[in-house]
């Protein structure tokens, strides 16, 4: 069975981009450009990942990070922090996610990271 | 006489013969047995008499002189004088007082004073010459003898250096004594009077003195006068001190008859006794009145006095205070500390300095400098410390014995002699006694009336009685003789004497009388009148008054010399020679005449008798009686001898005496003398009383020795002897009395000498003068004291007298100026004053001392070094004991440093303040504990919190709490490492606003390089804060909007690349390629950017780490090559060079300086990379042969968005932050970062770290 991966994002050519990619490596790809609605998304969607943008309304990524690891359903879900901010690592930090990957990214760096974290393999770059 | 058978005179009764030779006998008794030779001789000069006198006088008997010639008693060189005597008498002229000189039989020679008359004979012719020679060789020895005795008293006296005076009121006489006018340095040739006298009195005085003069001269008041007052001397009117003593005598009726006294200099005593009283004033007005607290103490630590300025300050009661009960008003937590080094410095005996608190009365605590030093005593024996705290934060009237007639009368009666009657003029009627009938030759049982009585008077006689009558009616006094008839016609002399009495209103009333038969007496004395009259011839011839008196004393003769004296023009009964003595004499003469005739013993008296002209002589009277052969007196025979020439030296040199006498009692002065040669001693009462004296009778120098004081005796001794070779005698020596208290006497004395100048006597007297020895010593004690306090007290102290000078100054004056005690004294301590400052300080001393108000003044003076020094001078008048104002005190003080200090202190402050306030960021000062003792108005202004409330750590108040802790904690942690920091901080301003500073602290050191506390600054950084975080928060957005598209693209660029990774289109392959490099710079340059904004917000944060720089340089140069591919990196080989640095922002520096130098180089392609070793540092240069760089630019282009300005003309891509980046990167790491370069020559870029 294919993983799930959840893409939170407001730049639908990013989104898009993504989506061509990790699709490509077997990945079911939803995509959002919202992320309040993150716990209804992953109770609807059940993520194996999930990849969260920085500054994505309405309540941020940090924030939605947050919530959904402080979700005691859902907070063994990997989240990769990924922002084109240069201080990434720390807000992904801050957000407790457990990767992080600063933009712009090289597409193999994208896909060896999700496949990582799907496979709840511990982070390499930490 | 009238009788029956005879109507005629009874004839006179005829005196005997015997009788006659007897009155002869008499009288040539009274020339035997007078004292004066009396002698007479022919003109011939032939001797005829020669009484028992001059037998005495002359040694020749009267058989050796009687028929021989006078001569032979007249010395040869006075034979001359013989003939003219002789002429003189021919002539009848008497020779009274003719002091010549005449030889005895012996052969010596005397002072003889002859008085020489004629000798008439019945006829009156001149027979002969009575001569009377008095022996004046003994009036001359007394004289002289007098002289000497006065004269030795007056050296005595006059030893004393005391003055005598004396004063008569009623005729407006004063005398002065040579001494009394010398210490009124008077000349003798001033007349003196009171006037005069009043006129030296010293101004102020005056009433005093004529008060006490005044009030002697009371006659109600007991005339005693002792004061002690100023006088002006004559010459210069100079005041000085006298003591004047003396007593008034009164006459009679209490009126003032002379005022005798004496004059003392005692300026001496008096200055001494001032001197005291001003010492002992001025130490307890120098102690109070100086601005400073003094205390002194014993040698066991004891407190015993502190002045009134320590009380007021304290408010603390004397015995709470006294001992060590000071010390409970030292602060607590100085107590132990101020007791300790007290005690410390009086084991030691040393001075000490030392700084306490002291609490006043109004319960502050005040700090004191506290300054003490010891005191010692003459031997040097330490006595006790004296110190001061300066806060660095002031009679009989006379009875007349009237005695009333009727007891005379009575008297009268008794006498069985008499015939008593009374006459009754009212009722003419006659009373009488039995023998007055039987004197009138009535029979005794006969009762006759008065008219029978009268017809008994011989008719002859009767006006005789009328006219006696009459007169007793006008006098009150019956006196006459009458003859009288009796029946048996017997004529008997009958003396009658009675005295008048009247009634209430002054009528007479009745006589009362004796009668006597006088009939005996009166013939012996008419047949005798025959005989004296020759006989008195001699009598006459006498130089003194000769007379003659009844038993009963009543005189009946005088000789002729009577004449020249009494009352003018009265001629004299005989009862009237009263009349002739000297009132004063008068009562005693008459006790000693009536005593010779009750006693009918001979008389002798001196008195003063009237002479003619009305002057008062002196004479010696003296009476014989003649005795019967049953032992009763018949006649007294007298003579009165003129001596008033020996008299009047003797009264004067008495009254002289006397007036030295009572000048020495009024003085309270004992007499002494001793004899030389026997050793024995006569003092006065007052002597013996002052030197007590138990045994005045056999009092010799031994014994007198046995009085003083043991220690005194030899000292006495050798004053002794040296006075007897000197002439002087002058001694104090202690006297120790029986019972009494010690007491110190004067001893001063005079040496007299014989001709020979052998010592005989010493004369002297004695005073005491305990009561000014104790003075003495007591003054000596006071300003003994006064000094050691004045020399040791820590303040330095001077005094001015009243005439404006100032004469004292203390030790710590004189040690100040390092001058003398003389060189400072009346204007010299001006010299020390500084020249700029002398005009002030005379101004205002000469302003108060004419308000006589206090005054402070400041001024510089000379210390002994040549240093002038400010000086605080506090002076404060002084009084004397009458209030009068006499001078300053004042304490001074070396305020010097303080002063400097305070001027510095003033103009740092006013500069310090000045530059604080106008200062543009806040200024604080913490303490070494870190809390805050300062802020400037700058902070103030910001905070609005007042400057108390902003000390210790009240100035964070308005920092904002969650800054405030950190920062409070990083200070406190901070402060011990004394090192410099910064913090950043928010704060609320006074309006309210959040505002930023930023706060910068470095920590100071005193002069001794103790470490003082914290000083620092606050700067609002508010805006720029604000700026940074906007621009931060710009460029974050701006970096990530930026990056949001590269995203995408790069994406989609490697996503098409990857897509048609097989196709075989080299176009699309390397147009994909290109894109992609391009989003890689895109996205380097926007993480440039970013690093610029971490830089400069100085969130750049350092991760230091060993590495091989050599490495590090390959591996980037290799990278780079890889991108830029024609050129060519030439890197040099070398061994591992390692640093401690950020590796990662190094790397970013070398690719920074590659990536230009391939940049700038597009023609020649040889880039050369080097590294080397300097002196620790490891220099990494990169070389490049490209367009080069301007001089000018080299520091330019490390600067923010700087670019060569030759790139208007070639086209370069880039923001140019690139080498500001890189500049930055290595000054983090204290490297050094710049290049040499000349324009189209290529550049070196380099940079230096320092090596491990």
């Amino acid at each position: 069975m294919a993983k799930k991966i959840i893409i939170f994002d407001d730049d639908p050519d990013l989104l898009e981009v993504c989506a061509i990619i990790l699709t490509a490596k077997n990945f079911e790809v939803v995509l959002k450009d919202r992320c309040t609605e993150i716990i209804a998304d992953v109770i609807h969607h059940r993520p194996d990942v999930v990849l969260m943008d920085n500054w994505i309304p309405e309540i941020g990524g940090v924030k939605a990070t947050r919530l959904l690891k402080s979700h005691t359903d859902f907070s063994h879900i990997p989240v990769i922090f990924f922002s084109a901010n240069n201080n990434v690592d720390e807000l992904a930090k801050e957000a407790g996610a457990d990767y992080f990957l600063q933009k712009p990214f090289d597409i193999s760096e994208l896909e060896d990271m999700v496949i990582i974290a799907a496979e709840k393999m511990p982070p390499a770059n930490n | 006489m009238r009788t029956p058978e005879n109507d005629g005179y009874v004839e006179p009764m005829k005196i005997p013969d015997g009788l006659e030779i007897m009155y002869e006998q008499m009288l040539a008794a009274i020339v035997q047995s007078s004292d004066d030779a009396i002698a007479s001789k022919t003109l011939d000069g032939i001797v005829t008499s020669w009484n028992k006198g001059a037998e005495k006088l002359f040694g020749y008997s009267a058989e050796e002189m009687i028929g021989q010639p006078i001569t032979r008693i007249i010395p040869e060189n006075r034979l001359e004088e013989e003939p003219i005597i002789l002429e003189k008498i021919k002539r009848g002229e008497r020779m009274e007082a003719f002091d010549t000189i005449r030889v005895t039989k012996s052969g010596e020679l005397l002072n003889i004073s002859l008085t020489l008359s004629p000798i008439k004979d019945q006829q009156g012719r001149i027979i002969g010459v009575s001569k009377i020679a008095r022996n004046i060789t003994l009036q001359k020895k007394l004289h002289a003898e007098l002289q000497q005795s006065e004269s030795r008293l007056r050296m005595a006296v006059e030893a004393t250096s005391l003055g005598t005076w004396d004063y008569q009121p009623h005729s407006n006489t004063l005398r002065w004594s040579n001494e009394c006018r010398k210490i009124y340095d008077m000349p003798e040739d001033v007349d003196v009077d009171f006037k005069l006298f009043e006129e030296h009195i010293y101004p102020d005085d005056k009433d005093f003195a004529l008060n006490a003069i005044a009030k002697a001269m009371d006659p109600d008041g007991d005339g005693s006068y002792d004061i002690q007052f100023r006088i002006l001397l004559y010459s210069t009117k100079q005041p000085r001190w006298i003591r004047s003593q003396g007593k008034v005598y009164f006459n009679s009726n209490r009126e003032v008859q002379i005022f005798i006294g004496t004059v003392l200099d005692i300026t001496a005593e008096k200055v001494k006794e001032q001197a005291l009283i001003d010492s002992i004033s001025l130490f307890q007005r120098m102690a109070d009145t100086v601005p400073v607290m003094i205390w002194t103490s014993r040698a066991d630590g004891y407190c015993y006095y502190l002045n009134e300025r320590w009380y007021d300050y304290t408010g603390q009661s004397t015995s709470n205070s006294l001992g060590y009960g000071w010390l409970d008003a030292v602060h607590p937590a100085d107590r132990a500390n101020t007791q300790q080094l007290f005690a410390q410095a009086n084991e030691q005996q040393r001075p000490f300095n030392l700084v306490y608190r002291l609490c006043g009365k109004d319960g502050i605590y005040r700090w004191m400098m506290a300054t003490a030093k010891p005191k010692f005593d003459i031997n040097g024996r330490f006595e006790g410390m004296t110190g001061a705290l300066i806060e660095i934060d002031e009679r009989k009237k006379a009875e007349e014995a009237l005695k009333d007639s009727e007891n005379r009368l009575n008297i009268v009666l008794e006498d069985a002699g008499m015939g008593a009657w009374e006459l009754n003029f009212k009722h003419q009627e006659t009373k009488y006694s039995k023998r007055y009938l039987q004197i009138m030759g009535f029979d005794v049982n006969e009762r006759p009336v008065h008219s029978e009585l009268m017809d008994r008077i011989y008719p002859e006689d009767l006006p005789k009685r009328i006219n006696a009558v009459n007169s007793a009616m006008m006098t009150g006094i019956l006196d006459f003789e009458i003859r009288i008839v009796r029946k048996d016609g017997a004529l008997r002399w009958v003396k009658a004497k009675g005295k008048v009495f009247y009634d209430e209103k002054g009528v007479p009333e009745k006589m009362l009388g004796t009668i006597t038969d006088i009939t005996d007496q009166k013939a012996a004395f008419e047949a005798l009148q025959e005989s004296e009259s020759r006989l008195t011839k001699l009598a006459d011839a006498m130089p003194q008054l000769v007379w003659i008196a009844e038993p009963d004393g009543e005189i009946t003769y005088y000789n002729n010399r009577i004449d020249e004296y009494g009352p003018a023009g009265k001629s004299l009964q005989k009862w009237d020679w009263h009349l002739l003595i000297h009132p004063q004499d008068l009562d005693i003469t008459i006790e000693c005449w009536q005593k010779a005739v009750e006693t009918q013993q001979p008389y002798s008296q001196e008195h003063r008798m009237m002479m003619k002209d009305g002057n008062y002589r002196w004479h010696l009277s003296r009476g014989f009686p003649d005795k019967d052969s049953n032992g009763n007196i018949i006649k007294w025979f007298g003579t009165a001898t003129d001596i008033d020439k020996i008299k009047n030296i003797q009264e004067s040199m008495k009254v002289s005496e006397e007036r030295l006498w009572f000048a020495l009692d009024a003085a309270e002065m004992g007499i002494w003398s001793i004899d030389l040669t026997t050793g024995s001693a006569v003092t006065s009462e007052r002597h013996q009383e002052m030197m007590g004296y138990e045994d005045m009778e056999n009092l010799t120098r031994d014994k007198y020795l046995k009085y003083l004081h043991p220690e005194d005796r030899p000292v006495l001794d050798a004053l002794y002897e040296k006075g007897i070779k000197e002439g002087h005698y002058q001694h104090e020596v202690r006297v120790l009395r029986p019972g009494k208290p010690m007491s110190w006497v004067k001893v001063q004395g005079k040496t007299i000498y014989d001709d020979k100048g052998n010592p005989t006597t010493i004369l002297g007297t004695v005073v005491d003068i305990t009561r000014e020895k104790n003075s003495a010593n007591a003054i000596q004690e006071s300003e003994e004291l006064f000094r050691t306090i004045a020399n040791t007290a820590p303040v330095m102290i001077w005094m001015s007298g009243n005439d404006k000078f100032s004469d004292f100054f203390n030790t710590s004056w004189l040690n100040f100026t390092g001058r003398t005690l003389q060189l400072e004294s009346g204007e010299g301590w001006q010299e020390s004053v500084h020249p700029e400052d002398l005009a002030r300080c005379i101004k205002v001393y000469n302003e108060s001392y004419e308000l006589q108000q206090p005054f402070v003044i400041e001024y510089r003076l000379r210390r002994f070094d040549g240093v002038y020094r400010w000086i605080v001078d506090n002076a404060v008048p002084r009084y004397d004991q009458e209030g009068k104002f006499i001078g300053f005190i004042s304490a001074c003080m070396d305020i010097d440093d303080e002063k400097k200090f305070n001027e510095k202190l003033q103009a740092s402050e006013l500069l310090f303040k000045t530059i604080t306030n106008i200062s543009p960021v806040g200024l604080w000062m913490t303490d070494a504990q870190g809390n805050n003792n300062f802020v400037n108005d700058t902070w103030i202004n910001w905070t609005g919190i007042t400057l108390e409330n902003q000390y210790n750590i009240g100035w964070l108040d308005p920092v904002l709490p969650e800054d405030r802790e950190i920062m409070y904690s990083q200070f406190i942690t901070n402060m011990p490492t004394m090192q410099k920091f910064t913090f950043e901080f928010r704060f609320k301003s006074s309006s309210g606003q959040l505002r930023w500073g930023l706060s910068e602290g470095f920590p100071y050191f005193d002069d001794n390089g103790n470490f003082g506390g914290y000083a620092g600054s606050v700067t609002d950084i508010t805006e720029r804060k604000q700026n940074e975080i906007l621009k931060n928060d710009f460029l974050a957005v701006a970096s990530h909007e930026l990056k949001t598209p590269l995203t995408s693209i790069k994406a989609y660029s490697q996503l098409l690349s990857k897509t048609y990774e097989r196709a075989n289109d080299a176009f699309l392959k390397n147009g994909l390629t290109k894109v992609e490099t391009q989003v890689n710079k895109m996205t380097k340059l926007v993480a440039d950017f970013l690093n610029l904004s971490k830089l400069e917000s100085d969130k750049f944060s350092m991760d230091l780490e060993k590495f091989d720089i050599n490495e590090l340089v390959r591996d980037i140069a290799s990278d780079i090559q890889m991108v830029a591919i024609n050129h060519t990196i030439v890197l040099e080989r070398r061994r591992p060079i390692f640093v401690i640095a950020d590796k990662e922002k190094i790397s970013q520096v070398v690719t920074n300086l590659l990536t230009n130098a391939v940049k700038y180089s597009p023609e020649d392609k040889n880039i050369q990379v080097t590294l080397k070793m300097e002196d620790g540092w490891v220099r990494v240069s990169v070389v490049d042969k490209g367009i080069g760089i301007k001089p000018g630019e080299h520091e330019k282009i490390f600067q923010r968005f700087y670019r060569s300005a030759f790139n208007d003309n070639i086209s370069f891509s880039g923001f140019g932050i690139g080498l500001y980046i890189s500049a930055e990167i290595i000054k983090k790491h204290n490297g050094k970062i710049g290049v040499v370069s000349d324009e189209g020559r290529g550049a070196d870029f380099y940079f230096m770290l320092p090596v491990v």
